[in-house]
């Protein structure tokens, strides 16, 4: 009974506070094959979350299913070179349980050659 | 024997945007092996329980159903339901609609346990009252159609000169003549022993091939054989409604035997 009069209980709480990404999946979420989550939740997440800009590419793979990709990025360049690139790099990471989130910045340089005489 | 009277109508359903994990619990509640996937009251999946041991159970039903299922009408014939889906490749069709938003599912397995009734198993050709509710759909619904009623000549002979063996290698044979012949939308029965039943939506030109073929003789070492056929053109008729598949194979049969060569 003296023991139990010294019991106590508590909890200690901790907290870190962080702004929320928007949207959280940045450019580019590469979807493994038996992924806790499918290319059409994803799709409808991203929808919910960012409506119209992104698309959904199902991919001929033996562990990816597909890929969430930024829309903007399809309308810069070609979707088959883009995809391509990603499932190059994307091929050596992933296993097919996996989702992989990226970023992926196109930048463009151009060098021009005028004629000034 | 038509869909709807083979069909399970008892049919459990879930949406797209369910887990996998809530659809394999409403399967082993319900104890069935699939669930339709209805949004809004419109039919956009089929999720199995081959489905859900593939799928991870976070996933959402949407990631993890056959999309746009394949669909039949309850209207149709065992055999049609049969074709789509060796067609397709697939176990089960969803059969619809039988009563407002009411549907059904058919699968192989329930298909497969009813064919001992409507197909001859020595020819695999449909039996007789089987092509004569094929017969009946097709005046009701007016639809133009060939009937073609064909004798094998002078039968019986073969049985008493070369013994039944040999009848039976006949009639197997021949059977697959007439499949060889008739385009595979075309209902082939053994109507009784030696004597079969086609309904052809061929053109004219290509019937008369058909007969011409089997009318020019069949032989299956030793013995050979020849067919007579009887045939009616039902788009001639101006009274499909007031015909019958018994006054059709009544009047074909008799033009078979008016076809038949003296003696035989």
């Amino acid at each position: 009974m003296e023991e139990r009069k010294n019991y106590s209980r508590k909890a200690m709480l901790s907290l870190k506070i962080s702004e929320f990404e928007m949207p959280p999946m940045q450019d580019l979420l590469i979807i493994g094959k038996r992924a806790p989550i499918g290319p059409e939740a994803v799709r409808r997440m991203a929808e919910a979350l960012s409506p119209e800009q992104y698309s959904i590419v199902r991919i001929e793979h033996p562990r990816i299913e597909a890929v969430l990709v930024r829309t903007s990025l399809l309308q810069m360049m070609d979707e088959h070179v883009l995809i391509n690139i990603i499932i190059q790099e994307a091929e050596g990471l992933i296993n097919e349980t996996m989702v992989l989130r990226s970023e992926l910045k196109v930048a463009v340089s151009v060098q021009r050659e005028v004629d000034i005489s | 024997m038509k869909v709807e009277e083979v069909m399970t109508r008892t049919v459990y359903s879930v949406s797209s945007d369910r887990s996998v994990l809530r659809a394999s619990e409403l399967m082993e509640k319900h104890r069935v092996g699939s669930l339709l996937v209805i949004d809004s009251g419109a039919v956009v999946g089929i999720i199995t329980s081959r489905d859900v041991r593939s799928s991870h159970p976070n996933r959402i039903v949407a990631d993890a159903m056959t999309p746009n299922p394949i669909g039949i009408r309850a209207g149709a014939f065992v055999w049609d339901a049969l074709r789509v889906m060796e067609r397709h490749g697939i176990e089960r069709l969803i059969v619809y609609p039988y009563g407002p938003a009411s549907f059904g599912i058919v699968t192989r397995e329930t298909l497969a346990s009813k064919l001992s009734e409507i197909i001859d198993s020595m020819t695999g050709l449909f039996k007789a009252p089987y092509i004569e509710s094929i017969t009946q759909d097709l005046l009701d619904r007016g639809e133009a159609f060939h009937l073609l009623f064909i004798d094998l000549n002078d039968f019986g002979s073969i049985n008493k000169q070369f013994g039944h063996p040999v009848g039976d290698d006949l009639i197997r044979g021949f059977a697959a003549k007439l499949k060889n012949v008739f385009d595979e939308n075309d209902c082939l029965c053994r109507y009784a022993g030696d004597e079969f039943v086609v309904l052809s939506r061929m053109p004219v030109s290509l019937v008369r091939e058909a007969i011409d073929t089997l009318s020019s003789g069949f032989s299956v070492d030793p013995a050979s054989i020849s067919a007579s056929v009887g045939w009616l053109d039902v788009s001639r008729e101006t009274q499909l409604s007031g015909l019958s598949f018994r006054e059709l194979i009544k009047r074909a049969s008799l033009m078979s035997t008016e076809a038949k060569p003296a003696g035989a």
